[in-house]
């Protein structure tokens, strides 16, 4: 079988030649600035960073945010056996003091320093729940605290659990300081902390979290590249006994991960938890470029080594084109499919790394070739033969020809079983559950699910006149009306619960006074108060209710917003305008976004796919056929993901798309192949035995050596990445094995009946 | 003879030891006695609030004060707390009186780092306490016409230390307080001027700055003993 040698591509790759010391020179001047900027490469791990910032839910909790001093809140649990002991409250004071020093933290709520408004027989107490100056020290005095503390729905249950075992310290960050310095420097001033009563310590909250998955980010990509690449260079020196088959495809890859890391961070964007794993399938896909073009010279038997090149170029070209063009696609359809930045910017990065990679692979490996003379001396012997290619393809072949449609029958029926699975997938957007369990961001997030509250904040703006009685009545219902409605919120806290609660100190019980010259001169007594930052505007026209949500299921969210949605709907008027947002707000539109990204960039990968394939092989019928193995391929995968449990999420809904891109170069090798073989003149049955016997052995290396780059993430810190993993080695597997066995059998079916009719 | 010498010389020796931690602690009394000389004042202040937006609140309000622990603060204006009372009594008994709900209830003030009013001063800074009773003193800096006197709390105190710079008046000028963590946290500075025989802070400006909130003082007449009652010392006199 032998290529044409197409005109315009031997023009370009005598070009190259010609001009192999600019090109080299190019290369690495951009390797040297890129390199520059790829060092700079930061982590951003949070989540509501993925909604795009026209987003109404991600918007207008970012607006609260700015607005009332830091929506970001972290949180720091002592665990211990009691908590109302003298040595830990003044360990929680230390904390507190040191959390305050810090400019970048905004607040700071503690068992220390909460505010406290006390109705006592001779009058009231606006002040603290403790006297930070004369802590409690007797029994008596620490079991009154105790009781102050459990008679109250603001304190237990939300900064002291309600086994008195864990305690809270929540520290609001200032918006203008850098999120994970800010954590970090709490870390670094609590470990300086003495803990007197040995208690166990949590870091918990969002902001932590980001940290934490920020570090593993970095730690991943440093553990996890070397690791690939190592496979990958394993790989490569089993398939070409050569230094230049190794070097070569490697340093490819390398300067494509370099400038793509450096145009990353040129661009003003950062690595999140899916795009670290660029690198590694750059790794995996790109270097299969130039193996291509090296696998096509070392066929090439011709004493001028500079003229094989050029005609190996001429032939590899547009193959290569074609293998590069649907993995790139199927990227692409990440950047108008997706409405999350992060799997956008995923798609786009990814698209661009594989560009470099085959660029790189047909313009710099041939110059770089010319010019080191790094031509091979003597051709290796191909490994025409292989025990795999004997004992496993030939026999193969040999059933598939004699019983096409029961391998289609198998396959079939095996995708309807897995099919079935679809329908138990589950979604999952919340962040705690990226971390593998008993990791201790995972164990802070379960302890307050459980223990104090939530950690999701939610956020509910009133807009009004807000001393107005009526106004805060409504804030006060509606705090009733979520905690009552809602098993997941068990805590509110606005400045109607502070009137509330002056107004029963004043004797008038603990309800909005239905007067406002009141309320105007209880305000006397909170205002200046930190806490009123974070609660009322300054021209009190705006007020929030803070609460928080105790459960990060996406059920929960799901009906949590739909219940205060139509809340909302009913009560705003034109004097009490109410919005909402939050955690559960932001994660139901992820979880939206989730399943319309999944579905539009599936939708577009396959119609890209269809047409490329289609256009390549020139017949929409061979398009249609290369299509089918990989559909089966994708439906098993998902019906793998629902009987596994593997949700759905920004990592796993990346699957579907890179198994098309990249699992249609295997169809396209056979249908092509298989083509070749007919008009060389063979029949159907030995075209296709030709066909699995050559193109079986390439799809089964290449896809050991993708499926190995992807599995590698297995060793992630990540559960999504793990996910990742599994799902892409498994669906590259599958693609594989329908491209040799389903795919053949269907030709077969559809070129015999082909033939009868013609025949007929 | 010779033994004389020596001794003055020991003598010298010893007190120029001294000289320092004693004129600290000398400033801070000067400074105590020309600040609280009046035995009784009656004052009205104008309290001009500034957020960090440059957003401006301003309150009056009258302010009678004896006996350096019993202060009754009337506010004037705006009218939304035109009428409320703050009655300070000896040993941290303290009453608030709100008009509309026309009853008085004691309050507790015993929480020191609690801001006042919305102002930034906390119920530390308006405890009448002289200086000399609250810190130790230790001097920094003097030249022509000021002391630095660096001041540590005896008590626990909101503040691990602050910079007191007084002018060669022995008035105080501005003083630095620094948190816990060491971090300047609260500046105030004042201007003081003479009425009759008594220096007063005409103007005292505190400014907050983390939260960049800053609170003025303003004095606009003040009067000093005309032998106050300790009628206006009462929750009766408040709530008229």
């Amino acid at each position: 079988m032998e290529e044409k040698v197409n005109k315009a591509m031997l023009k370009l790759s005598e070009w190259v030649v010609r001009w192999r010391i600019p090109i080299i020179t190019i290369v690495a001047i951009l390797t040297v600035i890129l390199g520059y900027y790829a060092t700079k490469i930061k982590v951003d791990a949070d989540i509501i960073n993925s909604l795009p910032n026209t987003d109404p839910a991600a918007k207008l909790y970012k607006e609260i945010g700015k607005k009332y001093q830091g929506n970001t809140t972290a949180m720091l649990l002592l665990k211990t056996d009691n908590v109302f002991r003298t040595d830990v409250l003044e360990d929680i004071r230390d904390i507190t003091d040191s959390l305050m020093t810090l400019n970048a933290i905004t607040h700071v709520t503690s068992l220390t320093n909460v505010i406290d408004i006390h109705t006592t027989e001779w009058g009231m107490e606006v002040g603290r729940l403790v006297d930070e100056y004369n802590l409690p020290q007797t029994p008596e005095d620490l079991k009154k605290l105790r009781d102050k503390v459990f008679s109250k729905d603001m304190y237990h249950g939300v900064i002291v659990s309600d086994d008195s075992t864990i305690t809270a310290i929540i520290a609001t960050y200032s918006p203008d300081y850098h999120e994970d310095s800010i954590s970090l420097a709490i870390k670094k001033i609590i470990s300086k902390i003495h803990l007197r009563h040995h208690e166990k310590l949590y870091y918990a909250g969002m902001p932590f979290m980001a940290l934490d998955s920020s570090q593993i980010i970095f730690n991943d990509l440093k553990f996890l590249l070397p690791i690939t690449a190592l496979i990958i260079i394993i790989i490569l020196a089993l398939g070409f006994h050569s230094v230049r088959g190794v070097v070569l495809p490697l340093l490819n890859v390398g300067i494509a991960i370099v400038w793509t890391l450096g145009l990353m961070v040129l661009t003003g964007h950062k690595l999140t938890m899916i795009s670290d794993t660029i690198p590694g399938i750059l790794l995996a896909l790109g270097s299969a470029y130039t193996i291509h073009v090296l696998n096509r010279l070392n066929e090439i038997d011709l004493g001028d080594r500079q003229k094989a090149l050029v005609r190996a170029m001429a032939f590899i070209t547009i193959p290569v084109f074609l293998a590069y063009i649907t993995t790139a696609f199927g990227f692409m359809s990440f950047i108008v499919g997706s409405y999350l930045t992060m799997i956008r910017d995923y798609g786009i990065f990814t698209a661009v790394g594989i560009t470099f990679s085959f660029l790189l692979a047909i313009i710099f490996t041939p110059a770089l070739i010319s010019t080191v003379s790094g031509y091979r001396k003597k051709t290796a012997k191909r490994p025409q033969e292989t025990k795999f290619v004997n004992k496993v393809l030939i026999p193969l072949s040999v059933r598939i020809t004699k019983h096409p449609k029961r391998i289609i029958t198998v396959w079939v029926a095996f995708a309807l079983i897995m099919g079935i699975g679809i329908f138990f997938i589950k979604r999952q957007v919340d962040m705690a559950k990226y971390f593998h369990k008993g990791s201790p961001s995972r164990v802070g997030e379960e302890l307050i699910d459980n223990e104090l509250g939530g950690a999701s904040p939610i956020y509910m703006v009133f807009d009004g006149d807000v001393q107005d009685p009526a106004f805060l009545q409504k804030m006060f219902d509606t705090e009733k009306f979520m905690k009552e409605h809602s098993p997941y919120v068990s805590h509110t806290f606005s400045v109607a619960d502070l009137i509330a609660q002056m107004n029963e100190a004043m004797g008038e019980g603990y309800r909005i006074p239905n007067d406002r010259a009141k309320i105007e001169q209880l305000w006397m007594m909170i205002e200046g108060e930190d806490i009123m930052d974070q609660l009322v505007n300054y021209d009190l026209n705006e007020a929030v209710i803070q609460a928080r949500f105790s459960t990060v299921d996406s059920k929960a969210y799901d009906g949590f917003v739909k219940l205060m949605n139509n809340y909302i709907k009913q009560n705003s008027t034109d004097k009490i305008k109410m919005r909402i947002t939050g955690l559960p707000q932001i994660y139901v539109h992820l979880d939206r976004s989730l399943l319309t990204s999944q579905f539009s960039s599936l939708g577009i990968a396959i119609i890209l796919m269809l047409i490329i394939v289609s256009l390549t092989l020139w017949s929409l019928q061979s398009g249609l056929m290369a299509m089918v193995p990989l559909l089966i391929t994708i439906i098993i995968s998902y019906g793998f993901m629902g009987y596994v449990g593997i949700p759905l999420n920004v990592a796993t809904v990346l699957v579907a798309s890179i198994t098309l891109g990249v699992g249609i170069d295997y169809a396209v090798h056979i249908v092509s192949h298989y083509r070749a073989y007919r008009q060389s003149g063979l029949g159907v049955m030995d075209a296709l035995k030709e066909t699995i016997r050559t193109s079986g052995n390439a799809i089964f290396i290449n896809l050991v050596a993708v499926a190995a780059g992807f599995f590698i993430f297995i060793f992630s810190n990540l559960v999504p990445l793990n996910q990742f993993a599994i799902l892409m080695s498994l669906s590259m597997l599958v693609a594989g094995l329908s491209a040799v066995t389903l795919l053949p059998a269907i030709i077969y079916l559809v070129e015999t009946k082909n033939q009868k009719n013609t025949e007929q | 003879m010779k033994a004389k010498h020596i001794l003055l010389i020991l003598v010298a020796f010893v007190f120029s030891f001294n000289t320092k931690a004693q004129t600290a602690q000398q400033i801070l009394d000067k400074v105590d006695q020309l600040t609280s000389a009046p035995q009784d004042a009656k004052q009205t202040i104008r309290m001009t609030l500034t957020d960090r937006n440059g957003h401006e609140q301003v309150r009056t309000a009258i302010i009678w004060q004896k006996d350096k622990n019993k202060r009754l603060i009337k506010f004037t204006s705006p009218a939304a707390y035109k009428g409320i009372g703050f009655l300070s009594l000896p040993n941290d008994v303290m009453y608030v009186y709100m008009p509309a709900y026309g009853k008085e209830r004691r309050i507790a003030s015993s929480v020191k780092n609690q801001k006042f009013a919305g102002t930034d001063l906390t119920y530390e800074d308006l405890q009448a306490k002289s200086y000399k009773n609250k810190y130790n003193a230790k001097l920094l800096s003097k030249d022509a016409d000021k002391f630095v006197l660096e001041l540590t709390p005896k008590e626990r105190s909101q503040y691990s230390k602050a910079i007191l710079t007084v002018n060669k008046d022995y008035l105080p000028v501005q003083v630095e307080f620094y948190n816990r963590g060491n971090k300047k946290a609260k500046v105030l500075t004042f201007n003081f001027v003479k009425s009759g025989n008594y220096w007063y802070a005409k103007t005292m400006t505190a400014k907050d700055l983390k939260t960049k909130h800053s609170t003025k003082m303003e004095v606009l007449s003040t009067k000093f003993d005309t032998g106050l009652s300790d009628d206006i010392f009462s929750v009766r006199f408040m709530k008229q």
